[in-house]
């Protein structure tokens, strides 16, 4: 299965002073992987459980759908570079998150309709998984330009 | 009798300035160092002076934040604006 990179611009919330640690804990360990639980305890635990229920509802939609999801990244929350209008709403500030997943490619339309209809979701992109290769660059080779003048068109 | 070999004397190949890095959409900084603080928009090759593949790479990285929502379009973003000069602009 190809790799994906799922850019994710969530809605920044209102932070919370008061949260209600103890009922919810045990909602997050039904979820299987390890490292998606410590990034959302650690959302949970920073004031913000609407992001958290919004990553984990992505990330179940997408385990529904046959994803394997490898990791989940938080870029932090950020004033966006410019004012986005999505969902009857303007937004100034959003959360950044970054999931690197390995999906079929069949899933890719459905799972942009289905974040498009999700309201918390600004702004969503997949990408192939970006494979860094700068091993072999040789410098700039000088370019003969009378050979290339004089050379014949195909 | 002169024995043919090739120039000891050859200097590397020169490189440009992005030669061993990896470029991506994510890392904003980067990207903004080849844009204009004034319009926003993004410098030609003969500005830049980088080489054929990476000006492509730049190109397209830039045009992937604009539109993924990580990097301003119509300037650049002021908290990069001290940055070390790379480009050959003359203001």
């Amino acid at each position: 299965m190809p790799r994906y990179e799922l850019a994710l611009i969530l809605k920044a919330m209102q932070r919370s002073a008061a949260i209600n640690g103890t009922k919810l804990f045990p909602l997050l360990f039904f979820l299987r992987d390890r490292l998606l639980q410590t990034t959302l305890c650690l959302l949970w635990s920073s004031g913000q459980p609407e992001t958290a229920a919004v990553l984990k509802r992505t990330v179940e939609a997408l385990m529904e759908r046959g994803a394997v999801v490898r990791n989940l990244e938080n870029l932090g929350e950020r004033s966006l570079p410019y004012k986005i209008s999505k969902h009857k709403e303007r937004h100034r500030r959003g959360g950044y998150f970054l999931i690197d997943l390995e999906a079929p490619p069949s899933i890719v339309s459905p799972m942009m309709d289905h974040l498009g209809r999700d309201i918390d979701v600004i702004r969503r992109a997949f990408i192939k998984h970006p494979v860094s290769k700068t091993e072999e660059c040789s410098g700039i080779i000088p370019v003969n330009y009378e050979d290339k003048l004089i050379a014949k068109k195909k | 009798q002169p024995i043919q070999m090739e120039n000891p004397y050859k200097e590397p190949p020169k490189k440009c300035v992005l030669c061993g890095i990896n470029v991506d959409y994510k890392n904003v900084q980067l990207l903004s160092q080849f844009v204009s603080p004034h319009t926003g928009c993004i410098y030609g090759r003969h500005i830049t002076g980088l080489c054929n593949k990476k000006q492509k790479e730049i190109t397209k990285a830039i045009k992937r934040a604009h539109v993924f929502g990580f990097m301003p379009v119509m300037f650049k973003n002021p908290s990069f604006l001290t940055d070390p000069k790379i480009c050959n602009v003359k203001y």
